[in-house]
């Protein structure tokens, strides 16, 4: 039992009995093989792609953004890793950038100095900013040809962000096993009614007296807006290099690389024979693959020995 | 034919349109309603019939606007347009127009549809104002008895989900005097308790926000549309320029207390 200094107040006999009972002991430290590396390159923190030994673009349409958007701004040597649970990202969503903090455009040079190997964490909509100071902002006109161009980007963002996207997460394979419905952390995928314009109906109508529970999804009306989509994008495509006309990659493009790659490794047969139909787009999105799959490579830990 | 024993109306050929009914000025309550009754006017015109309908779960999908031919129907906006244009005796609007416009005539559309039709949802469904005084009462006026009671909640919770993804759903409005009398409760009158400086902050941030959205969009079309009198610079109008009419006609020709 350890003795007090003789300054400090002793306990009265009884209770220090009483307390001997109940002795302390203190355990050497464990050694956790978890160790956070410094990051000394900036990491993007992705959902794992279908295959991990062989692939490095993501399985999930957002994270794919925007890995094709760094690689198509010029960036390269971009370290991924995919270990990292969704609950883990900030706002829970990936993808998330983890940077080292001399390569923040805002940060003072003392907070450049004294980098740790910390980092600082962005999520996805400060990715734009954080590439502008690595490798120059862009114009006013953001690489498209003129600002009619641009306009019409905004437009065709739209069709992909709607009509494409509903299809796609129509047909997701929606996975409920045991397990997932036990497990207290949900993950979070954008629901149907978020991504169509015209909130669907509730499953047995809207002025049933039973509560509203589930959507009527119309199918038909969700792939008949898919082929026209797909069909008015290879129609724009054309022969061209990059879409619009544009003579270097735009945010256009790496959108529609995720859209399209993500419809081609889909299980879903309807969705990927409208796009295997259109011979411009399927040459358009291998020749991109290979020059994203070029800008990144897997973080060591993550190999398979 | 006439023996059957089964509704008059199955028999008919005639082309019935069901929307949403007509409020004030509006032609209907719904921008696709409208958008689908100025198509078919002018694709059609004089060869189909309308019919109110104020009962979306009459329809296969559970939405209004839907299309009854004979036996055969088509439900939602996209839908009707790909059927109509099929039939025989239609015009074609978008007759003028070459591949590459057409494909980029689909890609305005989808845009039109969903942020405009968003900036209008959030006009109608949103505002606390708007919702109040001029979109229940007339969801109200148009639902019978037992419906008017539980519906118009849930048309609205319908939608909330799109609106909080895109932003557009909790915008705080402006404070007005009529605020006070929805306070009497058993006679006293609460305290109209004045806000701390950060809501303040918080009500212009998020309404500049909404502004600046919607200044965004309409920028883009201004300068499509030019000085011309259709999208296309062609002489006819054709389904953009249907379209963003439609959603045009319910913000311009509804007097809502919260304007922007």
């Amino acid at each position: 039992m350890a003795m007090a200094s003789p300054l400090a107040l002793s306990l009265p006999a009884p209770l220090r009995h009483f307390f001997s009972l109940f002795p302390l002991y203190t355990h050497p430290p464990i050694e956790s093989p978890d160790k956070a590396r410094p990051v000394t390159s900036p990491t993007l923190w992705i959902h794992p792609p279908w295959s991990p030994d062989a692939d490095v673009l993501s399985s999930d349409v957002e994270c794919l953004k925007w890995q094709a958007y760094l690689a198509l701004r010029g960036l390269s040597d971009v370290v991924l890793r995919w270990d990292i649970s969704v609950d883990g990202a900030l706002d829970n969503r990936l993808p998330n950038l983890h940077v080292p903090l001399k390569t923040l455009p805002g940060a003072s040079l003392e907070v450049k100095q004294q980098d740790d190997g910390e980092g600082e964490l962005l999520p996805a909509h400060l990715i734009p900013e954080w590439v502008d100071g690595q490798v120059g902002a862009l114009d006013e006109l953001e690489g498209y040809v003129d600002q009619a161009a641009r306009d019409e980007s905004r437009a065709w963002v739209a069709l992909l962000e709607g009509n494409v996207h509903a299809a796609l997460v129509l047909h997701q394979p929606s996975s409920t096993s045991f397990l997932n419905l036990l497990s207290p952390y949900q993950s979070k995928l954008r629901p149907l009614e978020a991504v169509v314009t015209h909130p669907p109906a509730p499953l047995f109508g809207i002025s049933s007296l039973l509560p509203s529970y589930g959507t009527h999804v119309d199918v038909d009306t969700i792939e008949h807006q898919y082929k026209e989509a797909i069909s008015s994008l290879s129609e724009r495509l054309g022969t061209d290099r990059w879409f619009l006309g544009s003579s270097s990659p735009t945010a256009l493009d790496a959108l529609v690389f995720a859209y399209l790659h993500c419809i081609l490794h889909s299980k879903e047969h309807t969705l990927r024979f409208e796009v295997t139909r259109r011979v411009n787009l399927v040459a358009w999105e291998r020749r991109v693959q290979s020059q994203v799959r070029d800008a990144f490579r897997v973080v060591e830990s993550l190999r398979q020995p | 034919m006439s023996e059957s024993k089964l509704s008059p109306l199955l028999g008919t050929r005639d082309l019935v349109l069901h929307i949403w009914p007509k409020h004030q000025n509006l032609l209907s309550f719904d921008p696709s309603s409208v958008a689908a009754l100025l198509y078919l006017q002018l694709v059609l015109p004089g060869h189909f019939a309308i019919a109110y309908c104020a009962n979306p779960d009459l329809s296969p999908s559970g939405q209004l606007p839907f299309l009854t031919h004979g036996l055969f129907h088509a439900s939602g906006l996209s839908a009707i347009v790909a059927y109509v244009r099929r039939l025989p005796n239609a015009r074609n609007l978008d007759a003028g127009l070459s591949p590459v416009e057409v494909a980029q005539l689909t890609a305005r559309v989808a845009h039109v549809d969903s942020s405009y039709g968003d900036l209008v949802n959030h006009m109608l469904y949103s505002l606390h104002e708007n919702w109040s005084d001029v979109t229940r009462p007339a969801l109200i006026s148009m639902l019978p008895v037992p419906q008017r009671y539980y519906v118009p909640a849930r048309i609205r919770a319908s939608h909330q989900t799109r609106l909080e993804a895109v932003e557009l759903w909790d915008v705080p409005e402006v404070e007005e005097e009529p605020e006070e009398q929805r306070r009497v409760v058993f006679g006293k009158r609460k305290k109209h308790r004045p806000d701390p400086e950060a809501h303040h902050f918080k009500k212009a941030f998020e309404r500049e926000k909404v502004v600046e959205k919607a200044r965004a969009f309409f920028d883009v079309y201004e300068r499509l549309l030019g000085d011309r009198q259709f999208f296309t610079g062609s002489e006819r109008p054709t389904t953009l320029d249907v379209i963003f009419a439609a959603h045009t006609h319910m913000l311009v020709d509804i007097r809502l207390p919260d304007p922007w």
